[in-house]
């Protein structure tokens, strides 16, 4: 087991290391300039391409780069949106308020899902499991984006209720909740229905097998039946639609943390590919890379620990 | 087994959770930046807490503002935007500040961190004197004295940090442009420059060109010109000292001014408080100022409909909501939108005819672009403001003048602001035959547009629709767009990329000279965003820029004027509209003015609540 | 030894004559001949999928939705293209609901000075309606007032908008189903396209295995362990605006799904029976590939690339509201609905009308890919 984890880590760690190099490479061959500032004297100009090693060829900057990386957890300077700030830091003040949305939406997200999803399979051809059904293929094709500005049109505008922007004054946890609950609600609609979708298929198909057949005469109820046996069963392959749903929460909450004045990751990715800003733009693709190797990497290893023969296969 | 995996379900789900959540605090303790100021206690626990009871039990008088973008830095001298002026405002201080005269109806400078107005050393009015005000501390109580404005004017100017503020400022002062601009080269001593330390409180300012006692003034008001800290500003330099951290978080920066900056969420919010303690306390109303950074328009009008905003600039769709609102003020500009021409472009073979440029600039509906497109602004087919020389000596700007009325009866005389369809095409045809193009040839315009900026968009798609109206077919218009570069990057990219490109900002526009605006369009300037060049323009700016013409507005204004007409003649770009700047305020807030002050504004700082 | 030929049977028996043979049973055979053709895996498909009502509704709603997107652009009467400047931002106005009181052409005008109302240069005679409020700011008497807006814009009173019109006064009705064409073509193409290559990258993958198989899995990880959204972004940026540059970053990322689908398919059949009998008959890898092994994936291909499409629809609007869309004038769902957006407080129709229609289209395309699935899975043959 120890063997097949450190194998799973190695290879993440390779795969890193080459998006790393990837994304090195697509950002630098960009056609933006970093100093643009004609009043700047020319060798003050070339003083300044030096210090950041932008005179060298790319692929000595690549061998920097890749060196301040590995060996001093340095991924350099911002120079456009937050000039003079480590890089690093400005990742850190920027991570607390998408995490918070991300997880509570994630929060939400399951156990809703969970329970339509159940619901759904249990009641399967009834009206209930069609009204549920119907409203799980709305969630998921609506685009997230069009959720969000309706709720904040008619929450926010029509009928005030909630704060137009998220309030990062608030006194109380209660109150930070209050003004983000809008943009967690259009991010965890999308999420909830796969799950809800994704169960409700796993859920009909255990529900229709010997085993819960016989648990059945053994005189559970179906609730019980379906709770204690089927259930867990259907349960365990939720956790593959995980890793989608948490790379697909930061795609989404790229325009939903602008929308609501969301001091988060979002924003900053965009506002740095537009400002030309390549140090964060690169380390920002790495962080989201890195969030979404570690998500795969954690499934994969508890589906090693629940089943070994998938150990044998590696993941594929 | 299935406990196990329901086990492992809910490790597998805490570890995500964990993971995610452990980067927020791992990364917070990176010990890469932020030095310790163990000299200097916290900006915020500064106050003696001695006469400040109110703090306690409510807000007070709460001014709420908003900013469309947040601060990249608050170390003003190295960053060209606006946005950092607003915390700096409140929250540092400069040597002269701007206040509105009794009646209301125009500005002075009164001493802030000096001690009273320049003193003027000699007869031309080179050399002046400023008395620095002893009380004058930053905000955790050590002194503003002569060492700290030699440290702040010496890094400002500094050749080598190469501050990007520094260019203008450099030129106010004796030798400051050749110390500033001289590299690595060490020709210019920092002795030579006209910054001298007279005693403790005393500084002595050469300057390059003789002063007033107002325009001594003029230069030491400003955000960039606000004194820097030294033990953080030293702290944040780089080892080789081309770039100092100084302002990129309130950690590493100082202010001293009316309000501390009490807490800085980045991205979200500002909040300033009042500074009881403040030399001219008695100036400033509100307790509390919060300042909130909105990106989006609509997230703006609703927080201005819910009364959670004391003003709101409304754009052009919001602006007719608000037509007929009592609350809504308007006042000109110093901007002129324009569009530069790309005279070299080799995939348009009349790109070098003088009359294709002056066929474009015919063929600019600008009534239907200002109103429509723009929103309420003024048409405009000249492009010196209608604020140049307004802080001239006799208060007249060059637009009312009869030079520069002429200007305008000339471009009127051609059509509504320019617009003649009819000279267009002649123009145009003029330019096929110049250049040996048969007239069957179909010329594209490429309209380069930056993707967000949606006004420009609507006009090129304007443009599309008008062109091969007005050209017979002859002309059709194609929009690129770009995004993640500026302007100036995109045209970089080759001459065969655009032909038009928007520009909404009039580079070193002045209220005093009003040919300064085009100082961006000569071929000395390198970051031109222009490629067309002409000989009689450049000599006709070089005799406005003559000392005796410059400083004689009476001299000046007719050069201008043939600066003005050489511009329409060659066209060296193509104005389109005279921006109007629209305001809201809320009926809570009080002004200190009662109109529109240009070279002060509203007096937004000085204002007051009244429920 | 000799070998009895006649199995031991006498002679007279071996050579009787026909006609000494008599039928038992003169009537028909009972065990019945199939009277139906035989049902092949897609025709049984394609029945299950009749059957199914909702994969049926959705289905005639893409193919109208299809059909009006060809057809409304040129039957509306206006052009996507046309401006008219005095008319811009006009409400919708539709012939028959306008007499009940929707889409009527009419709109509130807030914050007016009452005075102001008589001004005929203003507000032309019959395009007030009635004032709704009344109240007054800073001594001045303002009202809002309901106005018919195409009165107001002075047009005449048989010109209608449908959906309205837009910041350059173009038909919104027209531009919007011109740009769910756009849409569909970018989805439809960056869909196949990421078929092709997934297809022949997945067969390459899993038919050759071995190192091969691990380089080029791990390279597509790689790729894949990148958010796509931010290469999409990257890549629109190089490549500048328009619609082969939306497909062409569409595709950067889109197809390592249909590669891991099909690779995961070969693995599966590649080590069955017939495929090494057709091996051992020497038929060339190429002809393995397509003639033997691919096909067996068509069901799940189809699926994907169907439930792939409102996924590219999405993506494209998304890029468009970001600000990365195609040029203009074209427009696209994406680019009405970032249009829209910046005047959602004043002209929320302007939003109204491109959100109900991706979303109307997305839902579709999703229950009918559904059904798709249900009746492409071989598991469930048969079933009615």
């Amino acid at each position: 087991m120890v063997k097949y984890i450190l194998k799973r880590i190695g290879a993440m760690l390779l795969t890193l290391f080459l998006i790393m190099t990837l994304s090195f490479w697509i950002i630098r061959l960009m056609p933006m300039s970093i100093f643009e500032n004609p009043a700047t004297p020319p060798d003050i100009q070339k003083l300044l391409m030096a210090e950041m090693h932008l005179d060298k060829p790319l692929f000595v900057q690549y061998l920097y780069f890749i060196k301040g990386v590995v060996t001093e957890a340095e991924f350099g300077t911002s120079v456009q949106i937050r000039p003079g700030m480590d890089v690093f830091e400005i990742l850190a003040s920027r991570i607390p308020p998408t995490v918070l949305l991300n997880i509570m939406s994630l929060l939400i997200s399951i156990p809703l899902g969970i329970v339509f999803g159940t619901i759904a399979a249990l009641k399967r051809n009834k009206a209930t499991d069609n009204i549920i059904s119907f409203l799980i293929v709305i969630c998921i094709s609506v685009p997230s984006f069009v959720f969000a500005s309706v709720l904040q049109y008619v929450f926010t505008f029509k009928i005030p209720i909630f704060p137009t922007l998220y309030d990062t004054q608030a006194a109380t946890f209660a109150g930070t909740m209050h003004s983000l609950l809008l943009p967690i609600i259009a991010l965890a609609l999308g999420p909830m229905a796969t799950i809800a979708r994704y169960l409700r298929g796993e859920l009909i198909e255990t529900l229709s097998s010997e085993y819960l057949l016989l648990a059945r005469t053994k005189g559970l109820t179906r609730t019980q039946a379906t709770v204690r046996h089927a259930f867990r069963n259907s349960l365990v392959p939720i956790a593959n639609t995980i890793i989608p749903l948490i790379t697909g929460i930061m795609g989404g909450s790229l325009v939903i943390e602008k929308m609501f004045a969301v001091p988060g990751m979002g924003g900053l990715l965009i506002d740095s590919i537009m400002a030309g800003d390549h140090f964060l733009t690169v380390s920002l693709l790495i962080f989201y890379s890195t969030i979404s190797l570690i998500t795969i990497l954690i499934v994969d290893i508890s589906y090693g620990i629940i089943d070994p023969r998938i150990r044998v296969g590696g993941g594929k | 087994m299935k406990k196990n995996k329901l086990v492992a379900l809910i490790l597998a789900a805490l570890f995500v959770l964990m993971t995610l959540a452990a980067c927020a605090p791992t990364a917070t303790s990176d010990p890469t930046d932020a030095p310790e100021a163990t000299d200097a206690p916290e900006a915020t626990d500064a106050p003696d807490a001695t006469d400040v009871p109110e703090q306690s039990d409510s807000e007070g008088k709460v001014y709420r503002t908003y900013l469309t973008a947040e601060a990249t830095t608050l170390n003003r001298q190295d960053n060209v935007d606006t946005y950092p002026d607003t915390p700096m405002s409140y929250c540092s201080s400069y040597l002269y500040r701007t206040y509105p005269t009794e009646d209301g109806k125009g500005y002075q400078y009164i001493p802030d961190l000096a001690a009273e107005l320049p003193i003027q050393m000699d007869e031309e009015g080179y050399v002046w004197q400023i008395k620095l005000r002893e009380e004058a501390c930053w905000h955790n109580g050590e002194p503003i004295n002569a060492d700290t404005w030699m440290y702040t004017f010496r890094m400002y100017l500094d050749p080598i940090l190469a501050n990007k503020m520094a260019g203008m400022f450099s030129e106010y002062i004796l030798n400051g442009y050749e110390y500033f601009m001289q590299g690595t080269s060490n020709t210019v001593a920092w002795e030579d420059v006209g910054i001298k330390k007279i005693d403790d409180y005393t500084l002595e300012i050469t300057f390059a060109d003789t002063k007033t006692q107002f325009s001594a003034c003029t230069p030491f008001n400003g955000a960039d010109v606000s004194p820097v800290y030294e033990p953080l500003y030293e702290a944040g330099m780089n080892e080789s000292r081309t770039e100092t951290a100084y302002g990129s978080t309130l950690d590493n920066w100082m202010g001293c001014g009316p309000y501390y900056f009490d807490t800085w969420t980045y991205n979200s919010i500002h909040i300033y408080k009042k500074n009881p303690n403040y030399w001219l306390a008695d100036l400033f109303n509100y307790d509390t100022v919060e300042v909130r950074i909105i990106p989006e328009m609509n997230a703006r009008v609703e927080l201005w409909e819910q009364g959670m905003l004391d003003s709101l600039t409304p754009d052009a769709n919001t602006l007719e909501i608000y037509l007929d609102d009592s609350r809504l003020v308007s006042y000109p500009s110093l901007s002129v939108y324009h569009i530069d021409i790309n005279c070299k472009n080799p995939t348009n073979p009349i790109s070098g005819s003088v009359a294709y440029r002056k066929a474009m600039y015919h063929a600019i509906d600008r009534e239907t672009l200002a109103q429509y497109i723009f929103g309420h602004m003024t048409p405009s087919g000249v492009y010196v403001n209608e604020l140049a020389g307004i802080e001239s000596e006799n208060h007249e700007t060059y637009r009312e003048s009869s030079y520069g009325k002429a200007v305008t009866d000339m471009v009127e005389s051609w059509g509504p602001y320019g617009y003649s369809p009819e000279m267009a095409l002649d123009y145009l045809k003029q330019a096929y035959a110049e250049c040996n193009v048969s007239e069957d040839t179909v010329i594209t315009i490429k309209f380069a547009v930056d993707e967000t900026d949606s006004a420009w968009k609507a006009c090129a798609e304007f443009f599309q629709q008008e062109f091969p109206k007005i050209f017979n077919n002859m002309v059709q218009v194609e929009i690129v767009t770009y995004a993640g570069m500026s302007a100036t990057d995109f045209k970089s990219t080759g001459d065969d990329k655009w032909d038009f490109s928007p520009n909404d900002w009039t580079r070193g526009a002045s209220r005093i000279y009003p040919h300064q605006c085009f100082y961006y369009y000569l071929s000395s300037y390198g970051g031109s965003p222009n490629n067309y060049f002409d000989e009689e323009f450049e000599a006709q700016f070089a005799v406005c820029e003559t000392p005796e013409i410059k400083n004689d507005y009476e001299k000046l204004l007719p050069e201008v004027q043939k600066l003005e007409e050489i511009y329409l003649e060659k066209v060296i770009q193509i104005p389109v509209v005279q921006v109007i700047n629209y305001e809201l305020f809320s009926e809570r807030i009080q002004l200190p003015v009662s109109t529109y002050i240009p070279g002060f504004g509203w007096g937004f700082i000085y204002g007051d609540i009244v429920e | 030894m000799m070998i009895d030929k006649n199995k031991g049977l006498p002679e007279e028996i071996l050579n009787l004559p026909e006609s000494s043979f008599e039928m038992v049973q003169t009537d028909e055979i009972k065990d019945e001949k199939f009277k139906t053709k035989p049902i092949g895996f897609f025709k049984d498909a394609l029945l299950r999928l009749q059957h199914s009502k909702i994969s049926i509704i959705s289905f005639w709603i893409i193919l109208s939705i299809i059909i009006l997107a060809l057809i409304v652009p040129n039957i509306t009467g206006f052009t996507y293209t046309e401006q008219d400047l005095a008319k811009r931002n006009l409400p919708p106005k539709i012939p028959g609901l306008e007499n009940i009181g929707i889409a009527d052409g009419s709109r509130v005008l807030t914050n007016r000075k009452k005075d102001s109302l008589s001004d005929t240069n203003r507000y032309p005679e019959g395009s007030i309606i009635e004032i709704v409020r009344e109240y007054e700011s800073k001594g001045v008497a303002m009202v809002d007032v309901k106005v018919d807006a195409y009165a107001l814009a002075g047009i005449e009173d048989d010109v209608y908008h449908w959906f309205g019109t837009d910041y350059l006064g173009r038909d919104l009705m027209t531009r919007l189903f011109k740009g769910v064409r756009i849409s569909l073509i970018i989805a439809f193409f960056s869909v196949i396209t990421n078929v092709i290559i997934g297809v022949i990258y997945g067969s390459i993958c899993g038919y050759y295995g071995g190192k091969v198989d691990m380089f080029l899995t791990h390279f597509a990880e790689v790729l894949d362990g990148m958010p796509y959204i931010v290469i999409t972004i990257l890549f629109m940026i190089l490549l500048g605006s328009g619609m082969l540059s939306i497909i062409l970053a569409l595709c950067i990322t889109g197809w390592i799904g249909t590669a891991r689908l099909i690779r995961a398919q070969f693995y599966r059949f590649k080590g069955r029976e017939y495929v090494l009998a057709a091996r051992t008959l020497g038929v060339p890898d190429v002809k393995l590939i397509f003639r033997h092994i691919l096909p067996n994936c068509i069901g799940p291909l189809i699926t994907r690339a169907m439930i792939a499409i409102p996924g590219a629809i999405f993506s494209e609007s998304f890029l468009a509201y970001i600000g990365l869309g195609i040029k203009p004038p074209e427009p696209s769902i994406g680019i009405l609905l970032s249009d829209g957006q910046s005047v959602l407080l004043q002209y929320p129709y302007q939003t109204l009308f491109p959100a109900i229609l991706i979303s109307v289209l997305m839902i579709a395309f999703n229950l009918f890919s559904n059904g798709l699935r249900d009746a492409l899975d071989p598991t469930r043959r048969g079933e009615e």
